[in-house]
């Protein structure tokens, strides 16, 4: 299997002098092709930093962020933000879906930007919107649908394509528990059957026991990593 | 190659969605488009082109024939457009050697060639009114004839088809009490002053002066006799197998001159055409780009809200992969879109008011709009410039949102960096220049006012140059000042910073808040700025001017006397007649009356409406004005002005002639002649003296003067204006019964001095100013309470009253009004010394009272306005969101 991230050595500082805050020291994570990798840790210890700088929508102080092999820390603004557009697909917590266009439209958003011709655009939209079963829901704007509708939108338009490395920060945070363990089912069958890399920040044990390895942060830093988390584990944790 | 398709999308739903902030850009584009839009039509409605203004001219015929008194004339130097007259005569022909009227003109066109009389205004005729006789313009021609069909806008019946029937204007039948309910009466008929009775059969209208006082009468009507010595125009319809031009050609040789349609259509190439001046044209450019420059701050401003409140948006737009250049792009098509709303609404509701309003503005322009000729190339131009006022007004809020990183714009924030607080040298340096080049402007342009005037001194009228050099560098220098003022404003704004440690607390955070978002407050006091400027440009233009028309204001009569034309005016009101007069003076506290005339020969002929009068002229060579007509006086009116009146009383009771100066005589005697005798073969010369220093009274100025008794022995006197001295001021029922017997209420007007017509404009002015100023300030504060709402939940957290926020948006208003007001005056001022030096006022003159208005009342005011609109819960920036 190949590696589709490749954290090295990562450091973000917020701030500079006595102000500076160390949001992460020196991490270095690898993810491979159908693995799904699960950030655990604290309020405060850097996941969802470590997912922002991953994604490339954050710059790091020091360190390399390799995906496919190529270096985010190198690239310019714009080669960021083609990777964003071809590679990476990211799932957020509250959504940030554009409320100005459709759901189809909001999926196809990556691919226009891309030079994909709409009518191209849409169809791959529309094959996303099946595969996370809400394809009727294509010509809704945002603001008509759920929780559990939206989350399954901002996925279609995280997979729509051909992204390499999926990051989801939280994606189940705003939803209730059913339908939350239906989007992590989505994720752990993108992964499965795509091959696609794929980084789950939670707190929640119940959820990293999708992922196939689990890694905690503390401080920023590193701190250990497990394999899948056994059910017993969970359920000594969560009551 | 990114695509375009989902910036458009996004923007046109977000310009859905936004749609209170949506219309208030589309207003700020679509007032001034809708203004110019309305000029454009209205313009083009006066002044009609093309197949239109042919048939207003020449209705349905192919040309126009116009015969001349002379059996030859002289051929023109181009081919020959309305521009032109009539021919003189060929060389050798020295008088007049035909009757026109007497000349065929179907002997002058190819068989098959059909005539008609068009509809020309000729002399006056008196008519029986309901108070006493009136004097109305008489119109003839053959109204009935299809060829004349277009050029006179028939409103009910029919045009007269014989010589004892007539149609007249509605002010006429209106004057007259022809009307019962809006209708013509059907037995109405006209009765002249020589009792001549005729049968209106229509109401009729003259499409160049619709409102005047006019009878329309057949070519054959006994109300005038046809004049031998003026030429005789026909509409012609020529068989179609007549070439115009050639015949045109063929007919220069013969006395007369055709005006083929083609010509009127599309005019010929002229060397007399008009050419733009480039002065005004310089005027014009700037007058537009300064306009544009206004909208695209103001509206520049407006988007910066829009796209701070879109920050998120936006963000997700990065997240997605979208590049910077993709977020500017959905700013910008949001700024095209509200664009092109507010350009589109603007030139449809301009063409919505100019076609619905039709009847109120042909009744206030006092014009017939025929036909609905729209000028699309400059409605378009327009719609274009608005829209691109649009685009550019989301430039920089564009630029802003495209450099927000992705974690900034999806945290919904939107940071700026301010940059220094220093102000920039180079901005620094333009408005040196550009002040110094104003300034070096108008010293080089009131040298060459007064060199101009120094040498035209020996002429007594107003002399008007446009000395386009100067004013091109005045134009430069009042550009770059203002580029310049644009340029460091947001430096300044954060200049004024230094000033919040000695202002209390709301004062203080005003300030503050100000200088820390210079990059908006910045662009919203340079709007309100440009606001203000073109305000102050025009109270000080408008005051330089009227000082200079109070400065070569002469009266028309002794102050406190009363006037009272006896014309046709060229405003197109009816005349007073004598026996109108003598109603008048028995109306009035007349203490004495006074008629001034003039004096024509002995069976002088009208020529064109004009009867030639006699007038003193000075000897060959004399510099400056040579002739001076002859004004027919009693002189008693004339004693009244101190010595010179004495003196010249004494003269004109000896039957002298008074003339100016003293070089017109010789021997005691001046040469007098009629005014249309250019070689002076009429000229005979007259007992006269020299009386320098007539008095300020425009008539005496003008004239040399003759007293009714000599006047009488060289010809026919005709009085043309009566002036009454008052025993008191009449009251104002007493002028409402004049105006009664007028028909009109300023036909008499009662001298008082010079009097500004222009109070109502500036308080409109003032209005207007006050009004985009507040716009500016309203949209800035919203921005601020926009960003400040952290500011301001930690003022309120730390226990201050809601008044704190009150005060504090209107102390920020009133620092952004402030500023923008002290910098918009300073730039009107340098427009306004232009205007004076311009306008030839005799000093610099500062309305003090408007600019006071203009510096102190608008800020305060904007600041109260704040303090009120933040009273509520909401933030501003909803209202304006």
């Amino acid at each position: 299997m190949s590696t589709v991230l490749d954290i090295r050595n990562l450091t973000r500082v917020h701030g500079s002098g006595e102000q500076a805050v160390h949001a992460l020291r020196g991490v270095d994570l690898a993810v491979a092709s159908g693995e799904l990798v699960a950030v655990m840790g604290p309020s405060g210890s850097g996941k969802s930093t470590l997912l922002t700088c991953a994604g490339g929508l954050d710059q790091p102080t020091a360190g390399e962020i390799l995906i496919d092999g190529n270096d985010l820390t190198t690239l310019s603004r714009n080669a960021v933000a083609a990777l964003r557009r071809r590679r990476i697909g990211y799932v957020f917590q509250d959504f940030n879906l554009i409320p100005a266009l459709t759901a189809v439209e909001n999926v196809a958003l990556p691919l226009e930007l891309d030079g994909t011709r709409a009518r191209a655009a849409r169809k791959y939209a529309e094959a996303a919107l099946l595969e996370v079963a809400i394809p009727e829901l294509a010509d809704r704007f945002p603001d008509d649908m759920s929780g559990g509708q939206r989350q399954r939108l901002a996925i279609a338009r995280a997979i729509v394509g051909e992204r390499g490395l999926l990051l989801a920060d939280e994606p189940t945070g705003a939803l209730d528990s059913d339908t939350g363990e239906a989007v992590l089912q989505l994720l752990r069958d993108r992964c499965d059957q795509h091959g696609i890399g794929g980084v789950l920040v939670t707190h929640d044990a119940r959820h990293a026991a999708w992922a196939d390895r689990v890694v905690y942060l503390r401080d920023g830093v590193l701190v250990g990593q497990s394999g899948p988390l056994p059910e017993a584990d969970i359920l000594l944790e969560t009551h | 190659m990114a695509s375009w398709g989902p910036p458009l999308r996004i923007a046109r739903r977000t310009i859905r969605r936004s749609l209170g902030r949506t219309l208030l850009v589309a207003a700020l584009i679509g007032v001034p488009v809708l203004a110019a839009s309305w000029i454009g039509l209205i313009d083009r409605a006066a002044n009609p082109t093309g197949e239109l203004l042919a048939k207003t001219t020449i209705g349905q015929a192919d040309a126009r024939l116009t015969v001349t008194p002379y059996s030859k004339s002289s051929p023109l130097p181009e081919r020959p457009s309305l521009d032109w007259g009539e021919p003189g005569p060929a060389p050798g022909i020295e008088e007049p050697d035909r009757d026109p009227t007497k000349v065929d003109p179907l002997t002058l066109l190819p068989t098959g060639s059909k005539v008609a009389r068009p509809l020309l205004l000729g002399n006056t005729v008196d008519v029986h009114g309901p108070e006493t006789d009136t004097t109305v313009g008489l119109t003839i021609g053959d109204g009935q004839n299809e060829l004349t069909a277009g050029t006179f806008k028939l409103d009910q019946g029919r045009m007269p088809a014989k010589a004892d029937e007539v149609a007249i204007s509605p002010s006429l039948a209106k004057y007259l009490n022809l009307l019962d309910g809006g209708e013509l009466r059907a037995d109405a008929t006209l009765i002249t002053a020589k009792d001549q009775k005729f049968t209106v059969v229509g109401v009729t209208r003259s499409l160049q002066d619709p409102n005047t006082g006019t009878m329309f009468a057949t070519p054959d009507t006994p109300l005038t006799k046809p004049d031998p010595a003026t030429s005789v125009q026909y509409l012609v319809d020529l068989p179609d197998s007549a070439d115009p031009d050639a015949l045109s050609d063929k007919l220069v040789g013969q006395g007369a001159l055709l005006l083929p349609r083609a010509n009127i259509v599309d005019p010929p190439p002229s060397m007399y055409s008009n050419s733009q001046d480039a002065g005004a044209t310089a005027v014009m450019a700037l007058v537009i780009g300064f306009g544009i420059l206004e909208i695209v701050l103001l509206a520049g401003t407006a988007f910066a809200v829009g796209a701070r409140r879109q920050t998120r948006e936006l963000g997700l737009v990065t997240a997605a992969g979208g590049t910077p250049r993709d977020v500017r792009r959905v700013v910008l098509m949001q700024g095209l879109f509200a664009g092109i709303i507010g350009a589109g609404s603007g030139v449809i509701l301009a063409l919505v008011a100019v076609f619905a309003g039709k009847p109120l503005w042909e009744r206030m322009l006092s014009m017939v709009f025929v036909g609905r000729q729209i000028p699309w190339p400059n409605l378009v131009a327009v719609a274009a410039l608005g829209a691109l006022a649009g685009l550019a007004a989301s430039i920089v809020p564009a630029i802003s949102a495209g450099r927000q990183t992705p974690m900034a714009a999806l945290a919904g924030r939107f940071t700026v960096v301010a940059g220094s607080a220093r102000l920039r040298k180079p901005a620094v340096i333009l408005l040196v220049a550009g002040v110094a080049s104003t300034l070096l402007g108008n010293v080089w342009m009131a040298a060459a006012l007064e060199t101009a005037r120094k040498n035209a001194a020996n002429v007594d009228y107003q002399v008007t140059i446009t000395p386009t050099g100067p004013i091109a560098m005045v134009l430069v220098g009042i550009t770059a000042s203002i580029i310049a003022l644009v340029w460091m404003l947001p430096n300044l704004v954060a200049k004024t910073a230094g000033l919040a440690r000695i202002l209390p607390l709301s004062g203080r955070l005003a300030l503050r808040d100000a200088a820390r978002h210079r990059h908006r407050t910045g662009p919203a006091t340079a709007a309100i700025m440009m606001a203000v400027a073109a305000t102050a440009a025009i109270v000080f233009a408008a005051s330089n001017a009227i000082a200079a028309e109070a400065k070569d204001y002469v009266p028309a009569a002794r102050h406190g006397d009363a006037v009272l034309r006896a014309e046709q005016s060229s405003e197109g009101l009816m005349a007073s007649s004598p026996p109108q007069t003598q109603k008048v003076a028995g109306l009035l506290p007349v203490e004495a009356r006074y008629d001034l005339g003039s004096v024509s020969l002995p069976g002088a002929k009208a020529n064109g409406g004009y009867l030639p009068t006699l007038m003193a002229i000075g000897p060959p060579g004399m510099e400056g004005t040579v002739g001076y007509p002859l004004l027919v006086i009693d002189p008693e009116y004339v004693a009244r002005f101190d010595d010179y009146g004495k003196q010249a009383a004494e003269a004109l009771r000896a039957g002298k002639i008074v003339v100016q100066r003293p070089e017109m005589l010789a021997s005691g005697s001046v040469k007098v002649t009629s005014d249309d005798d250019y070689d002076g073969k009429k000229s005979f010369g007259h007992a006269a003296v020299a009386i320098a220093g007539p008095p300020r009274i425009s008539a005496l100025q003008q004239s040399s003067l003759i007293s009714p008794e000599a006047a009488r022995k060289l010809g026919t006197v005709r009085v043309y204006e009566t002036q009454f001295e008052l025993k008191r001021e009449p009251t104002d029922s007493e002028l409402a019964a004049v105006a009664k017997v007028l028909g009109h209420d300023d036909l008499l007007t009662i001298e008082k001095g010079y009097r500004s017509p222009a109070r109502l404009w500036f308080l409109g002015l003032i209005g207007a100013a006050t009004v985009v100023t507040l716009l500016g300030v309203a949209i800035s504060v919203s921005l601020s309470a926009a960003e400040g709402r952290a500011d301001l939940a930690t003022l309120a957290a730390v226990g201050a009253p809601p008044r704190r926020r009150r005060n504090l948006a209107a102390a920020q208003a009133w620092v952004l009004g402030q500023l923008g007001c002290v910098l918009g005056v300073g730039i009107g001022a340098l427009y306004g010394y232009t205007a004076h030096a311009a306008f030839g006022s005799p000093h610099f003159m500062v309305p003090w009272q408007e600019i006071g208005g203009i510096v102190i009342v608008v800020p305060l005011f904007a600041g109260l306005l704040a303090w009120l609109l933040t009273r509520s819960r909401l933030p501003m920036v909803r209202r304006v969101d």
